[in-house]
């Protein structure tokens, strides 16, 4: 850039030394940005839409020899102009030098200060840290330790009690919702409880024998229907559980399949070669399920007609050689002089249409029989009450005496019915013996 | 017979008899069965006694100590009972002390054998059980009357609870010499009164069982203590809370009469 171009507004000063050259008016190397060099083109030359590749080449050939082209005039003016400039520059460097040398002297006089303050403080904690750092004039003037610091505590945080009041209410609220619901929610279940608890209480009042029962899947309240206290050895002890359903009702379910079968006695008697059923007999169970208790005495009455068809059905194995037989598997046959006792399971729901024989003789006679199987069953409870609660003898004594192998129903049963016949045929034997000799 | 017990024992006031009972028929399924026994315990005697057998066959003779006998025999249980018709019959115990060690339950070695009931004994004041036994250098000590109530559970146990009354033996320096026996067995016989009895105020739960020993044994041994030493632990859990049973002290048991120093 030639020093023609600069015009008096324009003063820039860099800190980079001027640059060792013959043409002192070339000494001068502007550090411009961009941003600078355009306005000034601009400037010189109007618009640089003017400025050519040709015009620049021409200005180029024209710098490098600028006295074939400068009159002498011209060129004394610009030795004048450089010089000037020169000085002006100069001037406005050692100001800005100047100006540069007093900050910087000043920073640092800061910065020792500073560290002259910090020593300060730190000499009232560590003597010896802080007074190598001190500057001679501060230790020569100031105590050391003298200046100390502590933490300021900042102002208490005043809360906004607007918002805390606001959380709190609305966790006050949600609380009293929850408890308003829960306690809605226990009255209710209080209401169905007392209902189940009320329901229990009359069955414990009937004279069922209640108890706790732990089961897998149930905890609470069962009742013992069974027979196993009155001396029952029967495999099923006859336990229900007393729950309570979802309306507060009491629901009892009793352990193992529902049982629907009594015990059914019925008289076969010859007719044409063949047997005919003559009279038949069951007990009638067919209590109204609704009531509870009812439903109680309805699974003790067939859980009893259970057990009493199992012992006969485990005696037909033991007299056997009576010809008594078990066919099917649920159905006893005992031949009898002139008759045969048929002994089977029936359901309730075909009682009414087997008792269509519900008159004559025979029909007597299988009540009879079935009276008399239920009260033999009765007899062994008893007997096996009492046993169990003799004096037991000494473990390990020897007993010659088996029970297992003893018929307490069925034997009683057809040496009673069987004896009679016999006894007249034995007689009229006798009988007909005696006159035959009393003749000869 | 031979007999190993295994049982467990208990102390009860008379406060919570009422409610001991109430359970134990609950857990055992029926009612109490009345007890009243009248037990004669003799000692054996250093001394040779005037009618001792020559030559003596008793302990005195060959041992430095020995166990003390029990003869007992159930007397008529109160009206109303269901085994009224019971004849009373003697029954002679031996037993020996506990055995040591650290047991779920107490074991006693126990030698018993019962008397027939039609034997005369001392129902007919005869003395003829006291003779019986100074032949064998045995001669009565004292008697006490035992009653209370009795409960079986689970077939197997046997539970006892019951007060005892200890008598007064008879002044022996007052009775004519030859007569003992004869006299001891008339006032002996006058303590089986239960109404003039005075009873202590504790009553003593005993549940036992009783295992057979010997050659008269079937069974192993072993599985019949296990049957029975879980029988009793199962009763213990039972009616723990009511009354905690436990095992004693094996020197209250202690049945041993030192015989020479």
């Amino acid at each position: 850039m030639s020093a023609s171009s600069l015009s008096g507004d324009d003063i820039f000063v860099s800190l980079e030394p001027p640059p060792l050259e013959e043409d002192p008016s070339h000494a001068i190397r502007s550090f411009r940005n961009l941003s600078q060099i355009i306005p000034q083109i601009a400037l010189e030359r109007g618009t640089i839409l003017n400025v050519t590749e040709d015009s620049l080449r021409k200005e180029i050939a024209a710098r490098t020899s600028p006295h074939d082209k400068d009159t002498p005039d011209e060129t004394a003016t610009k030795s004048k102009n450089s010089a000037t400039n020169l000085a002006q520059f100069e001037d406005d460097f050692n100001n800005v030098r100047a100006d540069l040398n007093r900050l910087i002297c000043a920073a640092q006089n800061e910065a020792a200060i500073s560290l002259d303050f910090v020593s300060l403080l730190i000499s009232s904690v560590r003597p010896a840290a802080g007074t190598t750092s001190m500057s001679p004039h501060l230790k020569s003037h100031v105590p050391v330790g003298s200046l100390g610091a502590d933490r300021i505590k900042s102002s208490p945080y005043v809360e906004d009690m607007s918002v805390c009041l606001g959380w709190k209410t609305q966790a006050v609220t949600a609380a009293s919702e929850r408890l308003a619901r829960a306690a809605e929610r226990l009255a209710e279940e209080a209401v169905l409880e007392k209902n189940y608890w009320e329901q229990v209480e009359k069955i414990a009042v009937s004279g069922e024998v209640l108890s706790k029962m732990r089961m897998p899947d149930y905890r609470g309240m069962g009742v013992r229907y069974g027979f196993a206290d009155a001396g029952s050895t029967y495999k099923e002890k006859g336990i229900a559980t007393l729950r309570r359903n979802a309306e507060g009702k009491l629901v009892v379910k009793a352990e193992g399949e529902k049982r629907t079968k009594v015990l059914s006695v019925a008289i076969m008697r010859p007719l044409h070669g063949e047997y005919v059923r003559t009279g038949q007999f069951a007990s009638k169970i067919n209590y109204e399920t609704r009531d509870v208790k009812n439903e109680i005495k309805q699974a003790r009455d067939l859980l009893f007609e259970d057990e009493l068809f199992f012992e006969i059905a485990r005696e037909t194995r033991i007299l056997g050689s009576q010809g008594i037989t078990l066919d099917f598997g649920n159905k006893v046959m005992v031949p009898l002089p002139a008759l045969q006792i048929v002994i089977e399971t029936i359901d309730l729901e075909d009682q009414d249409s087997s008792m269509e024989l519900d008159s004559g003789p025979d029909r007597v006679i299988a009540e009879a029989i079935n009276v008399a199987l239920h009260l033999l069953l009765s007899k062994l409870h008893r007997k096996n009450l009492k046993a169990r609660r003799s004096i037991p003898l000494p473990l390990g004594t020897r007993t010659n005496t088996t029970d297992t192998g003893k018929s307490e129903i069925l034997e009683p049963l057809v040496s009673t019915l069987a004896v009679p016949p016999i006894k007249d045929s034995l007689m009229t034997l006798i009988m007909d013996l005696t006159s035959a000799l009393k003749e000869k | 017979m031979s007999l190993q017990e295994l049982s467990l024992y208990a102390g009860v006031p008379p406060s919570r008899l009422a409610t001991l009972l109430a359970t134990l028929s609950a857990v055992t399924g029926m009612r109490a069965v009345p007890v009243l026994q009248h037990h004669l315990v003799f000692s054996p005697t250093p001394a040779p006694a005037p009618g001792a057998l020559h030559p003596a066959i008793g302990p005195a003779a060959t041992q430095l100590e020995a166990s003390r006998i029990d003869v007992h025999c159930d007397l008529a249980p109160a009206k109303g009972a269901e085994n009224a018709d019971v004849k009373s019959s003697w029954t002679l115990t031996i037993p020996t002390i506990p055995e040591s060690g650290k047991r779920n339950v107490q074991v006693q070695y126990i030698n018993r054998t019962t008397f027939r009931p039609d034997e005369q004994c001392v129902t007919d004041n005869t003395g003829i059980l006291f003779r019986f036994l100074r032949a064998l250098d045995y001669v009565y000590a004292y008697d006490y009357l035992e009653r209370g109530h009795l409960f079986v559970y689970s077939g197997m146990v046997i539970i006892k609870v019951t007060q005892l009354s200890p008598q007064s033996p008879p002044k022996l320096h007052e009775i004519p010499v030859g007569d003992e026996d004869e006299h001891v067995a008339d006032t002996v016989a006058q303590h089986r009164d239960p109404e003039t009895a005075k009873f202590l105020g504790v009553w003593v739960v005993h549940a036992y069982v009783d295992i057979l020993t010997g050659s008269e044994s079937v069974g192993d041994d072993l599985e019949k203590v296990r049957i029975a030493t879980e029988r009793l632990e199962a009763l213990k859990a039972e009616i723990a809370g009511v009354v905690e049973l436990g095992i004693p002290d094996r020197g209250i048991l202690d049945p041993r009469v030192q015989i020479r120093k």
